[in-house]
């Protein structure tokens, strides 16, 4: 028989109590540990989605980052519009400060993570000189203008008139733009944010016309501190010849018929420049560049003669810090190779001072007839040019980005569906681009990017932002319409005369082009060696010929042989002959010309 | 009609000349009227000349208006040509008075840079007198003055002392005349003819003549005139700083080696465009960059002078009749060496003539180092010498001169755009 042994009355339930406090705390260490596993979960989250909004801001960066490179202003999507990636999103904001450095903040949201990171970096200087044509206020042109291109690193003007590019002229404006009947402008306009292009009948664009996307701020003249000398009035009948170096004046007045020269490299600071009737002004850049600083006034006048001695644009600049208002005239006769910055000023342009170069003022007064031609080497050409990296850091996150950590969607109400990716958000730009078309077809396109589908560029020829070249191809300034004769790579070799000589007559008949370029070679041809060179291609080219009258290796007898030789002479060349200096010797200058 | 028919075929001269009661003029007029294309000239020049001196003022006057068309300025100046000096001469001394009228007085300066001598000076200067007394000649009667003057100058070399003589006597527009067209002449005559005018006139004379001593000199090989080299060192101790600006820029121009010790002295002027302008040019003249401190360069000066002194000669000997080691090594001192760079040249130029390839080459490669225009001279030199190696490998090396970088010049920089556009 078994013995059963049962609890005291006081203790009956006891295990009850036990079991159930087991469960209790058996119950409390899971919560804890479910409560300390998902704190753990939580964590990495934060820690994962933190990471991933740093990985979105470092992209962002490096969208914005080389953004620069192809002149994009840095700023893509915006906090309202913020470009979407990876599941996250994110906005970058470009700080362009006057030092030429930019600051690019890119935050990024991702889940609970964000993060702010910023860059320092210098992008590839652009002058102003890229502007081309520019006007801070409102430009209205007279009648008869011609605006127009060329590119003094391939040949000159001349020899580019009617090419491709003579055709890249860019004409801008921060406010309106009139173009009056008659007006040639061989290139783009653009004008102000809100500004307006009128186009009177009769003119002619041959490029397109757009707004620009925001205004732009011309920086201030900086004038050197070089110390004025007391002013002067020159009216001596030798020229004034100002030598290389730094100089000031607190006034030049060049007088009637007399003459001024600036030899560079020079820093002229003058607080006013006067140029009386007849008074001629050089800018002498063979040995270096001239920049004159004008602090109140200029006043070339009509009758005045300004002249550069090369045709370098970037050699010969003239800056006018003039207060706000005041007008600098020029009126003299001219064609100048050179870039006139006046940001403040008033500029008034007469139809006989023609500009090779580049022209940014406050208001432009250009007379009806007037030319200026852009030299499109002054303008900046990035071509993927990485900007030069300063720093990097993490920054403080804005104050409504960090508040509240959830969905960034949810956040800031939008729909991912609705978002452009990092690289189709950059802030919109003027667009002019050459490409072929998927068809195989050659096309350009010139207004905003917003509006361009770069899906159906096949291959880019030439592209442009807001005036500044991104892309050129290697070739770009040589194809086409430039003549690439290999006898004139020759005649510009070191071989010596004799051997030039035996080489052109083995290569008889000549182009034309290598028969000017032996008449103008540097070291000349010996006078036989050339004028065997030119008997052997008779007839001459009426090129070839004018080409021979100004050879420095022909003398007054050989010469008068050869245009005897080719007699009756076209109009243009007896009229080089006439005009040639040293003349003909009197004997041979009758023989010559009684023969025709 | 049939009158009528003979008249034309007898040709627009036959028909002046059977008009005698025409003036000149009118018979000038009417033989001009028929000259349309350039075959005419040459028959109506003769006929013009065949009516003398009276036609000279018609046709100077019709040359005066500028108007007339290539053909007819072409027999009008054929016609000019064709009648005897004294009938055109004797005109334009009528003309050479402040009061003539200047577009008579530019066709007459116009005819004399065409037909004039050294003889017509005086009248080129008459001609070339402004109209007012108190203002230099117009920009035009200038350019016509120096073209005539040039003119005179092609066909007379000698007329260049004509000009320097009459340099003094003549007022100072005229004397920048005389400098522009003395200036594009063949190197050692300009240089000489140029240098020869300093000091001669006023301060401003002498600045312009030393801006064309230094625009002119630069494209040409190194100055070997010693007289006119000495005569622009002169103006490096001027005391007006301009004219020593402009001075040590001729002598860099004018590759004025021996004239480095002067221009080391001057950096320690104490105007800072001197200064600037000093160091520039002894940059150019030894291709030696030393900061633009007088003590440095001193220095540089010192240790120079010190191995022309000690080592030139024992340099010289070896490299033209020592063994090819201690020749080599001799090559390497010399080439070392940029104090008076137009010594250091001929030097080499000995080494590149030595029998062993290796030290022809290597002396020629120091050539090749030198400032550009003492290495360009002196390979150019041995392109034309008889040793078709020698001369290949200096053609060689010319061309490689040819293809180098070009010279560092001051960049001008533009303001910059606060943002891309």
């Amino acid at each position: 028989m078994r013995t059963r042994f049962l609890p005291a009355p006081e203790r009956r339930g006891s295990a009850l109590v036990f079991s159930v406090m087991s469960v209790m705390v058996v119950s409390i260490l899971a919560a804890g540990f479910l409560q300390l596993s998902m704190s753990v979960t939580r964590r990495l989250n934060v820690y994962s989605d933190t990471q991933q909004a740093i990985n979105l801001a470092e992209a962002g960066l490096a969208e914005a980052y080389s953004g620069l490179a192809v002149a994009r202003t840095g700023n893509v999507g915006t906090m309202e519009a913020p470009a979407v990636l990876g599941g996250g999103l994110l906005w970058v904001e470009a700080e362009h400060h006057a030092s030429g450095l930019v600051e690019l903040e890119c935050t990024a949201m991702y889940g609970t993570g964000r993060a702010t990171l910023g860059l320092v970096c210098e992008p590839v200087g652009l002058g102003v000189a890229s502007l081309g044509f520019f006007t801070d206020e409102d430009l209205r042109l007279n009648p008869d203008v011609r605006l127009d291109s060329y590119d003094s690193k391939v040949s000159t003007y001349a020899d580019q008139l009617n090419t491709a590019l003579n055709n890249k002229g860019s004409i801008g404006s921060n406010g309106d733009v009139s173009v009056a009947s008659g007006n040639t402008i061989m290139g783009d306009i653009v004008y102000g944010p809100t500004g307006q292009l009128s186009v009177a009948s009769g003119s002619v664009i041959t490029g397109g016309s757009s707004a620009r996307p925001e205004e732009e701020v011309l920086p201030p003249v900086v004038v050197p501190d070089i110390p004025l000398q007391k002013a002067v009035k020159y009216t001596g009948g030798i020229p004034m010849v100002v030598p290389p170096g730094q100089a000031g004046y607190a006034g030049l007045d060049i007088g009637k018929n007399s003459t001024l020269i600036l030899k560079g490299p020079l820093d002229l600071v003058v607080n006013s420049l006067i140029l009386r009737l007849g008074a001629k002004l050089e800018f002498d850049t063979t040995n270096g560049p001239v920049q004159l600083f004008v602090n109140e006034s200029l006043d070339f006048s009509t009758s005045s003669v300004v002249s550069t001695s090369t045709q370098v644009t970037s050699d010969s600049l003239i800056f006018v810090a003039a207060p706000e208002g005041k007008s600098v005239n020029f009126g003299a006769k001219s064609q100048f190779y050179g870039f006139i910055y006046a940001p403040n000023a008033d500029v008034h342009i007469s139809a006989q001072y023609e500009l090779y170069g580049g022209l940014v003022c406050k208001e432009l007064q250009l007379a009806a007839q007037g030319k200026m031609h852009y030299d499109l080497s002054l303008g900046a050409t990035l071509s993927g040019q990485l900007p030069i990296l300063h720093s990097w850091r993490v920054v403080e996150l804005p104050q409504q980005v960090a508040a509240r950590r959830i969905d960034p969607f949810q956040l800031l109400g939008l729909d991912p569906n609705d978002l452009l990716p990092p690289a189709q958000s950059h802030q919109d730009q003027v667009l002019d681009v050459r490409y072929v078309d998927t068809s195989g077809r050659t096309t350009s396109y010139f207004g905003l990017e917003s509006e361009f589908d770069w899906s159906q560029v096949g291959s880019l020829l030439y592209g442009v932002r807001d005036g500044i070249a991104f892309y050129l191809p290697e070739d770009y300034a040589l194809s086409g319409d430039v003549a690439n004769d290999p006898l004139v790579d020759l005649v510009d070799s070191s071989l010596s005369s004799k051997q030039l000589r035996d080489a052109l007559l083995a290569a008889s008949p000549c182009s034309t082009e290598a028969l000017v370029a032996a008449c103008l070679r540097d070291p000349p041809m010996s006078q036989s060696d050339l004028k065997s060179v030119l008997d052997a291609n008779d007839p001459l080219a009426p090129q070839t010929l004018l080409s021979a009258v100004t050879s420095p290796s022909l003398d007054s007898s050989a010469l008068k042989d050869v245009l005897l030789d080719n007699s009756p002479l076209p109009t243009e060349v007896l009229d080089a002959v006439l005009l040639r200096n040293p003349p003909l010797s009197p004997s041979d200058l009758t023989k010559v010309l009684t023969i025709q | 009609m049939p009158g009528l028919v003979l008249l034309l075929a007898l040709g627009p001269g036959v028909r002046a000349q059977d008009a005698p009661r025409r003036t000149p003029a009118q018979q000038v007029e009417a033989i001009l009227a028929e000259v349309r294309r350039s075959s005419d000239v040459g028959a109506a020049a003769g006929q013009l000349a065949r009516i003398g001196a009276q036609a000279v003022e018609p046709l100077l006057e019709k040359l005066s208006t500028g108007q007339e068309s290539v053909p007819t300025r072409a027999a009008i100046l054929a016609a000019l040509a064709q009648m005897s000096p004294e009938q055109v001469l004797g005109f334009l001394a009528s003309l050479a008075r402040p009061l003539a009228p200047e577009p008579r007085r530019l066709a007459g300066l116009d005819l004399l840079a065409r037909f004039g001598g050294s003889a017509d000076l005086r009248l080129v200067f008459e001609l070339g007198s402004p109209s007012e007394a108190d203002a230099p000649p117009s920009p035009e009667l200038q350019r016509a003055l120096e073209a005539a003057l040039a003119g005179i100058l092609s066909r007379e070399p000698g007329a260049a002392r004509a000009l320097a003589d009459s340099f003094t006597r003549v007022p100072p527009a005229h004397q920048a005349a005389i400098v522009a067209v003395l200036a594009p002449r063949p190197g050692r005559e300009a240089l000489a003819a140029l240098a020869d005018l300093l000091g001669r006139a006023s301060v401003e004379t002498d600045a312009l003549i030393l801006y064309a001593i230094g625009t002119t000199a630069r494209s040409q090989a190194p100055a070997s005139d010693l007289a006119a080299l000495e005569r622009v060192r002169l103006y490096l101790a001027h005391p007006d700083a301009r004219l020593v600006v402009l001075a040590s820029t001729a002598a860099a121009a004018l590759q004025d080696a021996g004239g480095v010790p002067d221009l080391i002295v001057l950096l320690e002027d104490g105007r800072a465009n001197v200064r600037g302008a000093v160091h520039g040019s002894l940059q150019a003249l030894t291709g030696v960059r030393l900061p633009a401190e007088a003590d440095a360069w001193l220095a540089w000066l010192d240790e120079g002078l010190a191995w022309w002194n000690d080592r030139s000669d024992d340099c010289r000997a070896v490299i033209v009749s020592g063994d090819p080691q201690d020749a080599a090594t001799a090559i390497h001192e010399v080439a070392r060496q940029r104090l008076f760079v137009h010594e250091v040249a001929p030097l080499l130029a000995l080494a590149a003539r030595r029998p062993e390839p290796d030290l022809a080459r290597s002396a020629l490669r120091a050539l090749s180092a030198l400032p550009e225009p003492f290495a360009r001279a002196t390979l150019r030199a041995l392109v034309a010498q008889a040793d078709p190696e020698l001369a290949e490998h200096a053609r060689q090396a010319l061309e490689g001169l040819q293809a180098g970088p070009r010279e560092n010049r001051t960049l001008p920089r533009l303001p910059q755009l606060r943002s891309i556009p």
